[in-house]
Parts: C-alpha cells; sequence; structure tokens
C-alpha cells in the first residue's frame, strides 16, 4: 500500500476511536504510541527519582575528600572514577541531578509566571499595553542568551538562588509570546463575546475563559523550557558564574577537570553525559506533549 | 546602564590593592567616576555617537580598537560555523522528508534532538579529547591556521546544524503537502525537479530565517566554545572583560552584537523577499 493510503486508514481508525474516547484518554493514547516521547518520559522521571533519592543512592557523600584516592579511574569501589580531591564521581553526579531538577522546576516557574501573566495582559487589552510589552519581548530576544545571562549573574553574583533569577527572566519572553497568541486567537471565539455580552469582568474572562486555551502551549513549552533551563545552568556554572563549589553541579563537575582531559577523562565523560540526556529527556518529552496534544502547534 | 550596579570598584581594580585614597580619587577623576551618574550616562550615549566607546579600564586601550580585532576572528568562527550548518543541515532535513517515517528519517530525527541537547563546551572538550590526543589529527586549541579552525566550528556548529535539519524537515513536508506539488507530479515532471525546484524553493523560506537569526546568536554565543578553545574572538573578550569588570568592554561589546543582530536581521529580510516575491508585494 502506498503510505498516503496508509495515513488515510490511520485517520478512519482515529476516527472511530474518538467517538468511544475522551479527549483526554486520546492524548495518553497518541502519547503512549510514540516511543522517543516515552523514553523522554523515563528518564525525567528517572531524574526526578534519583534527585529525591540521592542520599541512598550515592555510594558516598559528595563532599567527602579522600587524597589517597585522587584521580582514579573508573573500578568497582568507585564506579565512575574518582577526581582530583579523590571524591567519588558517581556520588557527584547522583547529587548533581538535584541542581539541575531545581533548576528544571524553579527557573522555568519564575519565566511562566512571568511570560503568561504579561502574555494575557498583553493580548487581551492591546495597545499601547501590548506594544510596551511585545517590545521589552523583543529586546530580550535581541540580546545572545548566554551573553545576558552572564551580565545578570555579574550583576547578582554567582550563586544557584541567582542562577534561577538570570535564567527565569530571561526565559519570560518565550512564555509572554506564547501566551499572547493564543490569547489573540481565543479572543475572537463566540463565547468569550458571550461573556463580555453578560458583563463578566476582565479578570474573570481572562481567568476563567481565556485561559484554558493558554495551558496546552505552556504545558509543552514548560518541558522544552526546562531542558535548555538545565543546559544554561550548566553553561553559567561552566564559565564559574553560577554554582560555587564544593556543592556539585554538572556544568561545575566539567569546568574543574578542563585540564586533566588527557590524564582523567572519566571526570569529563560522565558528568557531560548526565546533562545531554537530562537535557534530551526533557526535550523528547516536550516534542511528543505538543504530538500528543496538538501535531499543528507552533513551537 | 546595568553595569553601574555590578559591584566592585572599578577603580580599585586599576590601581591595585595597595593603592592610596588618593590614587584612588585621581584615577576615578579621569575616568569620570567621580561625576554623577546621569552625566556618566550622558557622556557615554554622547561618545556612542561619535564611534567613541571609550577607552578599556585595564587594557588602556579604545574599546573599538579591542572589539575591531577580536570581532573578525569570531566572525570567521561563525561564518565557518553557519556554512556548516546550511549545508549539512539543509541536507539532512531533505534526505529526512523525502524518505519519511522510514528508518533514516527516525535516525536523522532523533540525532538531530539529539545533537541539541549536548553542551557544546563539553563537545569540544571530546573533540579536543579524540581529534586532537588520541588520533593527533588536529590542533587542540589555539587561533591561526585553517587547521585551528575545524574543531571550534563543528563544535560551534553541530546544535545549530539540528536546529536546521529540524526545520527544513518539518518545512519541506508542510509545502509537500500542498496542491501545487500534487499539480507538479501530475504534469509528470521527474520526482527530483519537483523536489528541488518546486518544494525545496519554498520549503526553504523558514529555513534561511532560522539560519540567518543563528548566525545573531553565534555571535555572541561562541563564548563558550571560545572559552574552550582558547580562541580570541568577542565573545571570549566579552566574558574576560565581565569577570575583570571591564565595563566599557562589556558595554562596547554588547552593543555591538546589538548591531550586528539587527543588520543581519535586516538581511534576513532582504534574501527573505528574493525568494518569496509575494513579500515585495505586502511591504
Amino acid at each position: 500500500m502506498e503510505p498516503r493510503e496508509l495515513e488515510i486508514l490511520e485517520n478512519v481508525s482515529e476516527l472511530e476511536q474518538k467517538a468511544l474516547v475522551s479527549p483526554n484518554r486520546q492524548i495518553i493514547n497518541r502519547f503512549k504510541k510514540n516511543k522517543p516521547a516515552v523514553f523522554g518520559l523515563i528518564i525525567v522521571l528517572i531524574l526526578v527519582i534519583v534527585a529525591i533519592f540521592a542520599p541512598f543512592i550515592a555510594p558516598y557523600p559528595y563532599d567527602k575528600v579522600n587524597y589517597k584516592e585522587s584521580l582514579k579511574p573508573p573500578s568497582a569501589k568507585h564506579w565512575l572514577g574518582t577526581d582530583l580531591l579523590g571524591r567519588d564521581v558517581f556520588s557527584r553526579i547522583v547529587y548533581g541531578s538535584r541542581v539541575s531538577l531545581e533548576v528544571g522546576i524553579i527557573a522555568v516557574a519564575i519565566s511562566v509566571t512571568i511570560g503568561v501573566t504579561l502574555g494575557l495582559i498583553s493580548g487581551y487589552f492591546g495597545g499601547w499595553i501590548d506594544a510596551l510589552i511585545m517590545r521589552l519581548v523583543d529586546i530580550t530576544y535581541s540580546f545572545p542568551f548566554l551573553l545576558f545571562a552572564i551580565a545578570i549573574m555579574t550583576i547578582l553574583g554567582p550563586g544557584l538562588i541567582n542562577v534561577f533569577i538570570a535564567i527565569g527572566i530571561i526565559n519570560w519572553a518565550w512564555f509572554a509570546r506564547v501566551t499572547r497568541g493564543s490569547v489573540l486567537s481565543a479572543k475572537e471565539q463566540e463565547y468569550v463575546l458571550a461573556a463580555v455580552a453578560m458583563g463578566a469582568s476582565p479578570l474573570r474572562i481572562m481567568f476563567k475563559h481565556i485561559m484554558p486555551n493558554v495551558i496546552a502551549p505552556v504545558i509543552v513549552g514548560t518541558a522544552l523550557n526546562s531542558g535548555y533551563a538545565i543546559l544554561a545552568e550548566a553553561a553559567l556554572s561552566f564559565l564559574g558564574i553560577g554554582v560555587q563549589p564544593p556543592y556539585p553541579s554538572w556544568g561545575l563537575m566539567l569546568s574543574d577537570v578542563r585540564n586533566y582531559i588527557t590524564t582523567a577523562p572519566w571526570m569529563t565523560i560522565y558528568p557531560g553525559l548526565a546533562i545531554a540526556l537530562t537535557v534530551l529527556g526533557f526535550i523528547l518529552l516536550g516534542n511528543g506533549l505538543r504530538d500528543a496534544i496538538d501535531p499543528r502547534m507552533k513551537i | 546602564m546595568l553595569l553601574y550596579l555590578i559591584p566592585g570598584d572599578p577603580a580599585r581594580m586599576i590601581a591595585g590593592k595597595n593603592a592610596t585614597p588618593e590614587m584612588l580619587q585621581a584615577i576615578r577623576h579621569e575616568l569620570g567616576l567621580d561625576q554623577p551618574w546621569y552625566k556618566q550616562y550622558l557622556n557615554y550615549l554622547w561618545k556612542i555617537v561619535h564611534l567613541d566607546f571609550g577607552n578599556s579600564y585595564r587594557y588602556k586601550r579604545p574599546v573599538a580598537e579591542i572589539i575591531f580585532d577580536a570581532a573578525p576572528k569570531t566572525a570567521q568562527l561563525a561564518i565557518t560555523a553557519v556554512l556548516i550548518e546550511a549545508i549539512l543541515g539543509i541536507i539532512a532535513g531533505v534526505i529526512s522528508g523525502v524518505k519519511r517515517y522510514s528508518f533514516v528519517d527516525t535516525l536523522i530525527t532523533v540525532s538531530a534532538l539529539a545533537a541539541s541537547a549536548i553542551p557544546i563546551y563539553w563537545l569540544g572538550m571530546m573533540l579536543q579529547y579524540w581529534f586532537g590526543l588520541k588520533l593527533k589529527l588536529l590542533p587542540i586549541s589555539g587561533y591561526g591556521t585553517p587547521a585551528h579552525l575545524i574543531l571550534p566550528s563543528i563544535a560551534l556548529a553541530t546544535s545549530s546544524t539540528a536546529l536546521v535539519a529540524l526545520m527544513t524537515r518539518s518545512s519541506f513536508l508542510e509545502v509537500s503537502s500542498m496542491d501545487f506539488v500534487t499539480t507538479a507530479y501530475a504534469k509528470g515532471l521527474p520526482k527530483w525537479r519537483v523536489i528541488f525546484i518546486h518544494i525545496l524553493r519554498n520549503a526553504m523560506i523558514p529555513v534561511v530565517t532560522v539560519i540567518g537569526l543563528d548566525l545573531a546568536s553565534l555571535m555572541g554565543g561562541a563564548v563558550l566554545t571560545e572559552t574552550v578553545f582558547s580562541w580570541p574572538g568577542i565573545g571570549r573578550t566579552i566574558y574576560q572583560a565581565i569577570l575583570m569588570r571591564d565595563a566599557p568592554i562589556v558595554l562596547g561589546g554588547t552593543l555591538f552584537l546589538a548591531i550586528v543582530f539587527v543588520v543581519v536581521n535586516f538581511i534576513v529580510d532582504i534574501i527573505y523577499a528574493i525568494l518569496d516575491p509575494r513579500i515585495r508585494l505586502e511591504a
């Protein structure tokens, strides 16, 4: 059979399904069929479990210094070897997952709160408020992301909380733009007009009638942005202006060992792999959610 | 403007730890730091209009000179990276689009997603390890011969190549389902002609935007690559200046990059109009 015909057959069976299955169930079913998406979800779940139970999973404390065991290659005692100070690399990666998860949740929560609020206001009221907020978005976009983050971190000073703030207040622009787009199209719907005609207050219309349209793209964006926020935190820590030692962040672990790649490659390979896998997990999850909720969504 | 808030006193950085208060005062006066902030700001704007970014606190050289020294090196790196991403990305995207839902398509899509998840600097270090140390094929870091350019530009291009490939694929698929493509096949045109003349030309429009915007972000985003490979470009200069609290370089450099961004945007708009004549009618 031609691929075209197969596609049509698929569509027919989907139509039949729709008659029997609730919309939410359909989304779950479509998600389950998407193998990369399920793989992404598994990675994210593993990250969450490892971060929560880090003290039970890690064989050593993350800051246990042991000079006798310095720069040992992977072995039965130290699965992924030890670093300069003889600290167990595996344990440090396990604890490092906490930093990544926190960034993925808190930094993105800041972006979502600012972005969705400003996006709702901008799309709903229009006029000069819209123009003002959208110029702010343009300005935020016109700076190279990393340089902007470096500048903010220089002002705020290094530290994990400042990393949340820096990443959070750069990424909001993305959510504001997406939210505004959804609001603009939702505003034209008849039920919003009906609500206006019945005399509902702007706040009620915004949160009760328009907000639900915004949720789908924001959920997808949250998953994707968590991935990029984790990548950004690692980059800042790598440059030495993010998380400070001795607390292990994957990016920081990489910057410590830049000059030892010849003698101790295990110190470089595994933290990098941890970053790449985690970020990939979030991206696959985000893409999978988008395809399951609405494949035509432009994100 | 934000930089005046940065903790740390530039005068102290210049004079060193043992400076007397009189020396510090003299330096502050020379730099104009003893004036009220609005005067400093107006002075700065006035100079910018005359293309004078002031002098670097640390190197005692005009900032414009430092930026113009570093800019071509970053441009070299960024342009090589853009060439790689444009060529490889479009080829991979088209293959993926033509053979959609095949094994090759899945392979390209998944590896593109994986590539966008890899930290640039880690990739750089891995490239240094394998091609520089193990195989001894290419220089590990530094600036000079064309061979020095290869590893950093690959590291810099990887995630953008992935982005271009994914963009080309989705744009290709969108255009392939349009009526004029069906018409072209119905007329009996050979498949390659439909793919390259009919689909690709239309599918390229969003891809050109992505590549154009990427060139601008590469100019700044090269910080990590330049740091790993000791490439003396603008990203590394700005990064070092921030660590040294050399405000004139940071301000001048950021402003310079913002100008580059605007210019590149403008050029992309022109290319857009050439690719898609409909845009001229609307404008």
